[in-house]
């Protein structure tokens, strides 16, 4: 009869792990809707809680690599493919909050999930505070602090080591002919160069502005700086392909700086890292 | 006739200088070496490529509107723009060398009108223009949701789908213009040479065969010749729409010609008509640039809906 007794326990205890596996301590499942906020989650140690990422998330490589990890497209965010996720937190971003919002609101409500919706970067600063929001959404507060002030001393060390050099002025480059976007001011890439000295031709133009070539022969940058992800050739044929380019100073492939899109356009972790790769190789 | 043609020449030609200096940079301010940059590396080759492209779509579209004896007849509704990009878009997605683009943009343009005139002609025996033109938008809205997946497959490779819909004049270089000049001028050639048997065309099949002209043989022809210049620029600049129509038949509505000075009005009102909206476009709006294929819409659609009220794009000539 005992023996019986503990089977229907041991039963029921089943049945209850199938139903809410969620709500039993442990779980938390984290579902990242932005490559950049899937890095800060992964700096601050949760990356194991990750249960769901975008089809853009390449880093770290333990989520690069997971084939299993289920991934969602974020433009054509999938509402069933997320609540069968059965998140407990959903990390969004405020760029494509618009988006999203009353989609989220209802995954929100069946499943119970907290939603917290990531500010958007605007400065380095603004990382910092993206850092710390998500730090405080999962209480783990104190490591988010220590990521920041190892971001911090690598961006020190940086600023000291090029702080002596000649301003350069730079070209943002985001897209090509013949909708050229470039980065103007109050933007993050524009606050991150200039903690390696380099100035943004494009700073008198407020958020992503789309100019023309004309304009980028008139401000006459030193360096361009492409964050297109091509490879150097094909950048180099993108600016000889650009009418009005063929005489500047950036059109000397010395003066083209292909950094990897990833470390300088996702205001995360990896900052400092793509300002040195991008100060090397303007300054060398 | 000769002095309107000399007021005209004189009006692109200050239009050009003007529009030499027009721009979202000013001169004033700057180096020598920016301002050659500027003026002859940037501005001078948009001028001349606006302005031949224009007078390609115009006089294509003015030799179409007599081989079809229709009026709505020009490269956008017979599905031949949206045929030439999807070509374009192709060659780039197959990975296949970049000199063929301009070949795939002539082939799939050609084989869009194909089907638009087969679709057309079995669906109103009539042959009314509107149906021409339903059948030729709605199959240039399917080519483009096929050039909408092409572009969602291979986003690093193809250029964007605003790139492809709405033409523009930015990145225009010496040897865009030259191709479509060089083409343009041997199409303009041809069709010029068969002026006087387009005008008898333009009296029916009937008439014209009796008169001695062997219309099969001559509609191949004048269409193949008329559709090379522009589908080649399409594959250029991307999808400019509507000048073909609008620039032959406002000449038209304000006086009937003969098909050889309507040829030639209608390249020189065609290209000053391109030029003058694109200089529009890069200037009004500075530093941002609104495509010419959107200016050309814009200006476009507004004439295209007074010429149908006005009845003249909807009977048959």
């Amino acid at each position: 009869m005992d023996r019986m007794k503990g089977m229907l326990v041991f039963a029921a205890f089943l049945l209850m792990a199938a139903c809410s596996p969620a709500e039993e301590g442990e779980g938390t499942r984290i579902v990242s809707l932005m490559p950049s906020n899937t890095e800060i989650i992964a700096e601050l140690g949760l990356e194991d809680e990750l249960v769901g990422v975008t089809t853009e998330d390449d880093y770290p490589e333990s989520v690069a690599d997971d084939g299993d990890l289920p991934r969602l497209d974020t433009f054509e965010l999938d509402e069933e493919q997320l609540i069968g996720l059965e998140p407990t937190h959903i990390v969004a971003h405020e760029a494509s909050a618009g988006m999203h919002r009353e989609l989220l609101d209802r995954v929100s409500e069946t499943t119970g999930a907290e939603v917290m919706t990531v500010e958007e970067a605007r400065d380095i600063e603004g990382i910092y505070e993206s850092i710390r929001q998500i730090g405080s959404f999962f209480s783990v507060e104190k490591d988010a602090e220590g990521v920041i002030s190892g971001i911090a001393r690598d961006l020190g060390d940086l600023k000291g080591q090029y702080s002596a050099e000649e301003t350069r002025a730079a070209f943002i480059h985001i897209s090509d002919q013949p909708e050229i976007y470039t980065a103007g001011g109050g933007t993050f890439m524009d606050d991150a160069l200039s903690w390696i000295n380099v100035g943004n031709v494009f700073d008198d133009m407020e958020g992503y502005p789309a100019v023309s070539a004309e304009d980028i022969v008139e401000r006459n940058p030193d360096v361009l700086v492409s964050v297109m992800g091509l490879d150097d050739d094909a950048l180099g044929r993108s600016v000889s392909d650009t009418p009005g380019l063929q005489g500047m100073a950036i059109s000397d492939p010395e003066n083209q700086c292909n950094i990897n899109p990833d470390l300088l356009t996702r205001p995360a972790p990896r900052i400092a890292e793509g300002l040195r790769q991008a100060a090397e190789c303007v300054y060398e | 006739m000769n002095k309107h043609i000399i007021i005209l020449v004189a009006v692109i030609l200050m239009t050009a200088t003007a529009s030499v200096f027009a721009g979202s940079a000013s001169l004033e301010a700057l180096d020598d070496d920016q301002l050659m940059s500027i003026v002859f590396g940037i501005r001078v080759p948009r001028i001349l490529f606006a302005f031949v492209l224009g007078a390609a779509l115009a006089m294509s579209g003015a030799v179409f509107q007599i081989v079809l004896r229709n009026p709505m007849a020009d490269s956008f509704t017979l599905g031949m723009a949206n045929g030439a990009v999807l070509g374009s878009a192709l060659v780039v997605v197959l990975a296949l060398p970049l000199y063929l683009q301009p070949v795939m943009s002539i082939m799939c343009g050609i084989t869009g009108m194909l089907i638009v005139l087969g679709a057309a002609r079995r669906i109103d025996a009539g042959y009314r223009p509107e149906t021409l033109i339903i059948t030729g938008v709605l199959l240039g809205a399917m080519l483009s949701g096929i050039l909408y997946i092409l572009v969602l497959i291979q986003p690093d490779k193809t250029e964007s789908i605003a790139r492809y819909m709405f033409g523009s004049m930015a990145g225009a270089t010496y040897g865009d213009a030259l191709v479509t000049a060089v083409l343009a001028a041997v199409s303009g050639g041809i069709v010029h040479k068969y002026g006087r048997q387009l005008d008898l065309l333009n009296l029916g099949d009937a008439r014209a065969f009796s008169l001695g002209v062997n219309t099969a043989r001559l509609r191949v022809l004048l269409l193949a010749a008329a559709s090379i210049p522009p589908l080649v620029a399409i594959s250029f600049s991307g999808i400019i729409a509507l000048v073909g129509i609008i620039v032959p038949q406002m000449i038209l509505y304000f006086k009937p010609l003969l098909f050889r000075p309507l040829l030639i009005l209608s390249c020189l009102y065609g290209g000053l008509y391109v030029l003058f909206i694109d200089t529009i476009g890069r200037t009004i709006m500075a530093p941002v640039q609104i495509p010419t294929g959107v200016m050309v819409m814009i200006s476009a659609v507004p004439l295209f809906i007074f010429l149908m009220q006005k009845r003249v794009l909807t009977h048959r000539q």
